[in-house]
């Protein structure tokens, strides 16, 4: 407002301004000048006429005051008129026009004298000559004065410079007589007015106001020029303050057309602004009282109002009822004070549904500085609120939970925790969360655990998991214990942090060791039970065995004159010894292997012949049937033990089949693959690779689950004549080639067993029958110093006995030093050497290393009753053979035999 | 030859005879607005404009009797007489002032003295102004002709361009004087002659035979003295310039209209003309004129008066 004023003013005073310069420009119209100049001519002309007529009315020429009158008064009108046409010129002019008024003015007076002066004067000299007349004809005596009289009056009439009054009147005044008194009067009248009639016509001449009109007409062209000359310097600045106000209101428009652009871009921006600030918020406009005069959509959809409910109505219809008066009390004094305020408040909508905003509330003022309207902006935070709501609930819930958890919950930090529950700080035993806060991480590892504390670390770095650690920790007094941790990566105020949860496990260990103590004897005790069942069998058959060995011996001691009993008992023990051999082989098989002669070997041929064989034994009501490939690739095996395999389990077959039945056999190649089943019995996991795998089954009666689970145990059998070690020496025979076997079986169904033996690229010779060596056929190639080494003496003493029944010089020692001693002693002539491996002191491999590290191509046999695990210690060492106890006197010849034709060649 | 200048000369003798003649024949003013006249004559008639509403400026200056009353002192409102002779009307634009003391300088100048003045119409321009407003067909003429509220201005301007509408031509004498010779008889011609010798024509002269200067009543023989008693308004001009010399002095009257306006003088003290003229002479010219000329002179002024309405009086 008071910029309009001012404005306001600044635009009067200038168009006043400009006014005035207009004003003052225009200058004197010529016309104006001329007609000053003409009234002046005109009041000068009048003048000179009337000074004319007035020389006329004096000489007669004019009779009456008619003229002079009018001229007079037209004197008066002009002077009035003249003074009208300069007054304009106001103050300049005054000398000027008050010499021509004064001259005006002045002029009346005369003029009227003039006129009754004269008429008096023309008067008394008409009468004069009447009345010289009269008195020439009364006094005719007095002619001469009248003469002189006359004279005098012609000399001043006709020149009247010459003319002396004073001497004239003097003359009169010597006429004393009464007749003279009327001349007297007239004559004197005629002076008196004659020269007041002079006087006037002279003075009205010199108040010369037509010279004084000239003057003012001379000097109003004077001023009209100044004024002139003045008017073009106002119309210099009339031009200029127009130039002046054409650049100001240039200036002025392309400054609106700036500020429209301005405006336009400010009101597109404007427009942007509350579209963008309508989407994100609820925007309403108040008046000062506080009621609603604009509310944006966003308003209408949160309260429920619509725009033309909620105009005029005060923001308290959302009142949601949460808050104290104070509160809304407190919002009204800030704004109203002309403040902004902000807040968080919970409105409720025309529902009757609450929700919350976040609320600026700003009071808008106008240009007296009175605020005007509120203008309120909401974001709606009502789900912040709940998320918030709900934050400090879980964050409560895991405050109870961690702080009630039995684990000790630690987060980790850059090397420092940053958090521990209740049970860290008493696993650790610091008196306060703060004070654990306040050691670093690695205090609480002990020295050796760096590499512990070095995964930790990394852990955390990397944000990976920490799979479950097993170290030793201690708590902040130092005491150790042991304690697994577990880590897993989290942010912990938006830095990587690792979460450990360390559990003491010092029980758990000690637990776990007396559990394992006790697993350890309870196995111990199952080993001791299953080997004094297996004891209990082999003691059994063994007893058996022995029982006819015994008997038949005493009864060969009894009949000992009669060589033909003698020859039946000794052939019955002998019988009797190789079943027992038989057996303990068997066991041996079970254990894990014993002699094994592993070669390539094409199963399939092998596998039609065992066919073949056991089909001749089977009733003519059993069909076996045979799918064998002819492609299957070569296993490395000991061909008498896969033949025992293929026979065990066709055997079984058969003798699961009651009446009539179908025995399928099937040979085939199979690929094991990571992701193949792998539940072989003894839970194995097979490499992969490719395997052959041989197939029976039968359609016999079947297992059922409880002697599945049996069937490999030993001395375990369902049959009446088994002596149950068949499928447990199986078992141990596949493991032994690293084959896996599985049990497929069902009660009354059948039974079905698949064996896989891995395959190996190799070729293979055809297998030959391992021939029984005839002794008696070497005899004459082989002879030579040989050394027996074993620790039984019985042994010693009876393979003494049988090298030397064929030949052979033998040198005997009863250990390992012994032998070596023996072995230096004969050096040079020895041959042979058979070593017993498990010995006291120094074993068989002890002692073949030490021979062959002096001579390395001595021949060395080792004997032994183990098998499987000697085997990985012998294949290292270059043994000539290995003989299995307990052996044959044949075995054993052939051994020694072959060896030595070994070295030879 | 000779004939025909003399002829000429005869011809042309009464225009150069009269070419320097002291009277000259009244040209009335031209260009009037007639509604102007009309109203100003209905105003010279309007009672109204008296305080009690009863004299009208055609009382006083009655148009039938020669723009005079022919009273000696004019009678005014509520009966009140005057104290100066009514000048007449008639030709009364011809003066140069108004007034026998030449105290008003113009016709509308005038109308002050009789409207405002006590033993006159006793009135008051507002009182004036209103009724005029006030009446509706004033109001009307008023309106037409100047168009605004009527003030006095409009009221002296209406009535002094009837007042000028008055000034009469067409007098026997002005007749004369354009070259009608047999408009005035021999006598009254010897009676113009006998006015000029006298030297009446010193002062009574121009178009109006008077009414444009001034002079001082007593100029060869005092005519107010003491005896006789002075007063006040025979101080004359004195009155209104205060200047000693103007004592007794008065604006010399129009005789146009003389043989019609007595009784005579500023006071009205003459009652006949005849004795107008002799005093006249004796204080005036310091003569004594005869009977036998006073006569002619009287009889020539009866050729003076123009024509009203077309009309001799």
């Amino acid at each position: 407002m008071k910029r309009f004023w001012l404005y306001g003013l600044v635009g009067v005073v200038t168009a006043l301004l400009l006014m005035f310069f207009y004003q003052k420009s225009v200058g004197i119209q010529p016309e104006r000048v001329y007609q000053v100049e003409s009234i002046a001519y005109d009041l000068a002309a009048t003048h000179n006429k009337l000074t004319a007529d007035m020389g006329l009315l004096v000489q007669g020429r004019l009779s009456h005051y008619d003229t002079i009158t009018q001229a007079q008064m037209r004197l008066l009108s002009l002077q009035h008129k003249l003074q009208a046409s300069v007054a304009e010129a106001g103050e300049a002019l005054r000398p000027e026009l008050a010499q021509l008024a004064a001259s005006v003015q002045a002029q009346i007076e005369p003029v009227e004298t003039f006129k009754t002066s004269l008429a008096l004067y023309r008067n008394s000299l008409r009468y004069l000559p009447t009345l010289m007349a009269d008195i020439e004809e009364k006094s005719p005596e007095l002619a001469g004065v009248l003469h002189e009289i006359q004279r005098r009056m012609y000399v001043m009439l006709s020149q009247p410079s010459e003319f002396d009054q004073q001497t004239f009147l003097r003359y009169l005044a010597q006429l004393k007589s009464s007749e003279f008194q009327p001349l007297k009067q007239h004559l004197q009248a005629v002076f008196e007015h004659y020269t007041e009639v002079s006087q006037a016509m002279a003075l009205f001449i010199a108040l010369a106001s037509d010279q004084t009109a000239k003057t003012l007409s001379q000097a109003y062209l004077q001023w009209s020029q100044q004024q002139d000359e003045r008017a073009n310097l106002y119309r210099l600045l009339l031009l200029l303050l127009s130039g002046l106000l054409l650049l100001y209101i240039v200036w002025v428009l392309w400054r609106l057309q700036q500020s429209r652009g301005v405006l336009k871009k400010t009101n597109t921006f404007l427009h942007y602004l509350q579209k963008a600030l309508d989407e994100h918020a609820i925007v309403s406009i108040t008046d000062k009282a506080g009621n609603i005069i604009f509310a944006n959509d966003k308003f209408s959809r949160m309260s429920g109002y619509t725009l033309h409910e909620m105009l005029g109505k005060n923001h308290r219809i959302l009142k949601s009822g949460i808050h104290s008066e104070a509160f809304y009390n407190k919002l009204w004094a800030t704004i109203s004070g002309g403040k902004t305020w902000r807040g968080v408040m919970q409105n409720k909508a025309k529902d009757g549904s609450l929700y919350w905003v976040d609320s600026s509330i700003t009071p808008i003022f106008n240009e007296q500085g009175d605020i005007e309207q509120y203008i309120s902006v909401r974001t709606d935070i009502t789900q912040q609120v709940d998320t918030l709501a709900r934050f400090k609930e879980s964050r409560a819930r895991y405050k109870v939970l961690s702080d009630m958890i039995p684990y000790a919950l630690g987060v980790v930090q850059r090397g420092a925790w940053v958090y521990v529950n209740k049970s860290a700080v008493a696993l650790f035993a610091t008196g306060s969360m703060q004070e654990m806060l306040n050691q670093p991480v690695t205090h609480f590892f002990i020295e050796d655990e760096k590499n512990l504390v070095s995964k930790v670390q990394q852990a955390c770095e990397q944000q990976s998991v920490l799979l479950m650690q097993e170290g030793c920790l201690q708590t902040i007094q130092g005491q150790k214990f042991a304690a697994e941790l577990q880590g897993a990566p989290l942010l912990w105020e938006g830095e990587p942090a690792l979460l450990l949860a360390i559990h003491d496990i010092t029980e758990r260990k000690a637990e776990a060791e007396a559990k394992q103590t006790y697993q350890e004897q309870l196995e111990h005790t199952q080993r001791l039970e299953s080997l004094g069942v297996l004891a209990g069998g082999i003691a059994h058959d063994f007893n058996n065995i022995l029982a006819a060995i015994m008997g038949n011996a005493a009864l060969a001691v009894r009949h000992v004159e009669e060589p033909q009993a003698l020859l039946q008992y000794l052939e019955k023990i002998n019988i009797s010894s190789v079943r027992a051999a038989e057996l303990c082989e068997q066991m041996l098989m079970y254990a894990g292997g014993g002699v094994m002669d592993k070669q390539p070997v094409l199963l399939h041929e092998l596998l039609h012949d065992v066919a073949n064989m056991v089909r001749a034994t089977l009733t003519n009501q059993i069909t076996l049937e045979e799918d064998i490939a002819a492609d299957v690739l070569p296993v490395e095996a000991d061909i008498r033990q896969v033949q025992q395999v293929m026979l065990n389990l066709l055997t079984n077959a058969a003798e699961s089949i009651e009446g009539r039945g179908v025995i399928r056999l099937k040979l085939g190649m199979t690929m094991i693959d990571a992701d193949a089943d792998q539940d072989w019995v003894g839970e194995q996991k097979l490499a992969c690779g490719q395997y052959v795998f041989l197939e029976v089954s039968d359609t016999g009666c079947g297992m059922d689950r409880q002697t599945k689970a049996k069937i490999f145990e030993p001395f375990f059998t369902t049959k009446f004549t088994g002596r149950g070690l068949g499928m447990s020496a199986l078992l141990g025979i596949i493991h032994a080639h690293n084959g896996g076997i599985v049990v497929d079986s069902e009660e009354s169904k059948g039974t079905n067993i698949r064996v896989l033996f891995p395959a190996v690229e190799t070729t293979v010779a055809t297998p030959e029958p391992h021939a029984a060596s005839d002794t008696h056929a070497m005899l004459g190639e082989v002879s030579g110093k040989v050394l027996l080494i074993d620790d039984e003496p019985d042994i010693l003493e009876f393979a003494a006995a049988v090298l030397e029944d064929v030949g052979f010089d033998v040198i005997t020692a009863s250990n390992g030093e012994e032998g070596i001693a023996q072995y230096q002693a004969h050096q040079q002539t020895l041959k042979l050497v058979v070593c017993d491996m498990v010995m006291p002191k120094l074993g068989g491999i002890a002692v073949a290393k030490h021979i062959h590290a002096h001579t390395p191509e001595m021949p060395v046999l080792l004997s032994s009753g183990y098998d499987e695990q000697s085997l990985d210690k012998i294949s290292q060492l270059d043994i000539a053979g290995f003989i299995r106890k307990p052996y044959m006197p044949e075995t054993l010849v052939d051994s020694v035999s072959a060896a030595l034709k070994a070295t030879k060649k | 030859m000779r004939m025909v200048c003399l002829c000429f000369l005869l011809l042309a003798m009464p225009s150069l005879a009269f070419s320097n003649e002291p009277i000259v024949p009244i040209v009335a003013p031209t260009g009037l607005n007639q509604a102007k006249v009309s109203l100003g004559e209905r105003l010279f008639f309007e009672t109204q404009l008296s305080a009690d509403g009863n004299i009208s400026c055609a009382s006083c200056h009655d148009l039938e009797l020669g723009g005079m009353d022919g009273l000696r002192f004019p009678i005014g409102v509520y009966g009140k007489v005057g104290d100066m002779n009514t000048p007449t009307v008639f030709n009364a634009a011809l003066n140069f002032k108004q007034f026998w003391d030449g105290r008003a300088d113009s016709l509308e100048a005038q109308m002050d003295g009789p409207i405002l003045r006590g033993r006159e119409m006793g009135n008051t321009w507002k009182q004036v102004v209103s009724f005029l407003r006030d009446d509706p067909v004033y109001h009307e003429l008023f309106q037409t002709i100047y168009n605004t509220a009527i003030t006095p201005e409009h009221v002296r301007d209406a009535m002094a361009e009837f007042e000028r509408s008055l000034t009469l031509e067409g007098s026997r004498f002005d007749q004369y004087l354009q070259g009608k010779l047999q408009a005035i008889s021999a006598e009254e011609k010897a009676g113009y002659k006998l006015f000029k010798s006298y030297g009446c024509v010193a002062c009574h002269q121009g178009a109006g035979v008077g009414g444009n200067m001034f002079q001082k009543l007593g100029v060869m023989k005092a005519y107010f003295t003491q005896e006789k008693g002075i007063e006040p308004h025979d101080l004359g001009r004195f009155n209104v310039t205060q200047n000693p010399k103007d004592k007794f002095v008065f604006k010399v009257p129009s005789l146009r209209m003389v043989v019609l306006t007595a009784p005579y003088f500023h006071d009205g003290s003459v009652a006949t003309l005849f004795e107008a003229i002799k005093l006249m002479g004796r204080h005036q010219l310091g003569r004594e004129i005869p009977d036998d000329d006073v006569k002619l002179i009287e009889v020539f002024l009866h050729t003076l008066p123009g024509l009203y309405q077309d009309k001799a009086w």
